[in-house]
């Protein structure tokens, strides 16, 4: 059963965890449509500090929530995660991804309703396409070529190969993916909240 | 970046004191991948194989077709291979169409005597078109069973012919016909003895969180994303 619970867990986790990073950046949203953020940027706050606390945020509970959940597994299911400093690496890249993944989606939306919907839609598709639901190998050759886009992917494939003791320079091409997505992902976020939502409306 | 933090611990803080959003979602994965290894991985460590049902028409009734149904018999095959032996072709394509038969095989007639005789015969196969995996097994089965019996029939060629005579003999075996059998065949079986004794190639299988890399699964060869 634990091989088992080896080879799911990690999409699984993955695609859930995606589902924790939500929280920060609804509160982007939130906070305009109550108009709270102007009272919190009338403080001594630039609207890219507030911005990179959300994203921060973010990035750091999808890690935490992820540590957690490689700790128990560990602990519950003896799932050998592999070399802890590699294993925290993979998870902080992961955790990078999917602000930057989240922090591009919720950046389309005006309000928290429609970025709720947009994300859900768009965490499934990555998840299915990344192999978070069915195997990757089972997807038709053309949906395997899109999913290789897919963090999800990158993920599964980082995180399986420090399971399996894979030499470092292969983890290289996955964590620098994921790093990609998030750092490409949060810096086009970052442009879009700033000058559609926290950006003062011009009289 | 003072501010940042300040801003991050504050929200930090109201995790901490409303927790329960972000425990349902971390839940879930543990929840389903649990629930998913239960499914697909049994209770007891070991999956949980199906067993294949398979039709099996023997026209040929001879030496090797016996060898061959009485292999369903015998070690793990006895779990996991039930073989239903039928009469006729249409016995057995009637058991495909009410899904109660994975495959369709025919031992065809003079199997043995052909092999023997160093001529090309070919072994029927029918396979369920609603299943999925397991007609695909029974190919692959069917396939090895094939270059098994050509290599078989190449390398124990005179012993299996005199075997063969002994089974269609009337009378009881005669001492001396069995102790030459045994000779011949050992004799054959040591010249291959490097490559079967033990087997040259060997499968193992390994729990996945045991695996590593290793020179015979060099990391180039693995496919790749």
């Amino acid at each position: 059963m634990n091989e088992v619970f080896a080879i799911m867990f990690p999409p699984t986790m993955f695609l859930w965890v995606c589902f924790v990073g939500q929280g920060p950046l609804q509160d982007i949203l939130a906070e305009k449509q109550a108009h709270t953020l102007s009272r919190a940027l009338a403080a001594p706050v630039t609207p890219l500090q507030f911005l990179f606390s959300k994203f921060a945020h973010c990035l750091l509970l999808c890690t935490a929530v992820q540590a957690v959940l490689v700790l128990l597994t560990g602990f519950l299911f003896h799932v050998r995660w592999g070399a802890p400093i590699l294993v925290t690496a993979v998870l902080v890249a992961s955790a990078c991804s999917i602000t930057g993944l989240l922090g591009a989606t919720y950046s389309l939306a005006k309000t928290k309703e429609q970025a709720n919907a947009l994300s859900s839609g768009v965490l499934i598709l990555c998840g299915l396409l990344g192999g978070g639901m069915v195997p990757f190998e089972s997807l038709p050759p053309f949906l395997q070529a899109v999913g290789q886009w897919s963090p999800n992917r990158w993920a599964v494939i980082a995180l399986r190969g420090v399971q399996h003791a894979r030499p470092f320079s292969e983890l290289v091409r996955p964590v620098g993916m994921l790093l990609c997505i998030g750092l490409i992902g949060s810096a086009a976020a970052l442009a879009a909240f700033k000058r559609r939502i926290v950006a003062p409306r011009k009289p | 970046m003072r501010t940042i933090l300040i801003l991050l611990l504050k929200d930090l803080r109201r995790d901490w004191k409303r927790p329960w959003s972000i425990l349902i979602f971390a839940a879930l994965p543990l929840l389903l991948s649990t629930l998913m290894a239960f499914i697909f991985g049994g209770s007891g460590g070991k999956t949980a194989a199906p067993t294949i049902h398979i039709a099996l028409l023997d026209q040929d009734q001879d030496l090797l077709a016996r060898a061959i149904r009485s292999m369903s018999s015998q070690g793990d095959a006895a779990r996991q291979l039930q073989l239903h032996l039928v009469e006729n072709e249409a016995e057995g394509l009637r058991m495909l169409e009410e899904r109660r038969a994975s495959a369709f095989v025919i031992l065809p007639l003079h199997l043995t005597e052909d092999l023997l005789n160093g001529k090309t015969n070919t072994i029927g196969l029918y396979e369920n078109p609603a299943e999925q995996v397991l007609p695909k097994v029974v190919r692959q089965g069917v396939t090895l069973l094939a270059a098994g019996l050509s290599g078989a029939a190449d390398l124990l060629h005179e012993p299996l012919s005199e075997i063969r005579q002994l089974f269609k003999g009337s009378g009881f075996p005669a001492e001396g016909a069995v102790t030459a059998m045994a000779s011949s065949s050992v004799e054959k079986l040591r010249g291959v003895r490097v490559y079967l004794f033990p087997p040259l190639i060997q499968f193992k299988t390994v729990k996945a969180s045991d695996y590593r890399v290793s020179s015979t699964n060099a990391p180039e060869q693995a496919p790749k994303p």
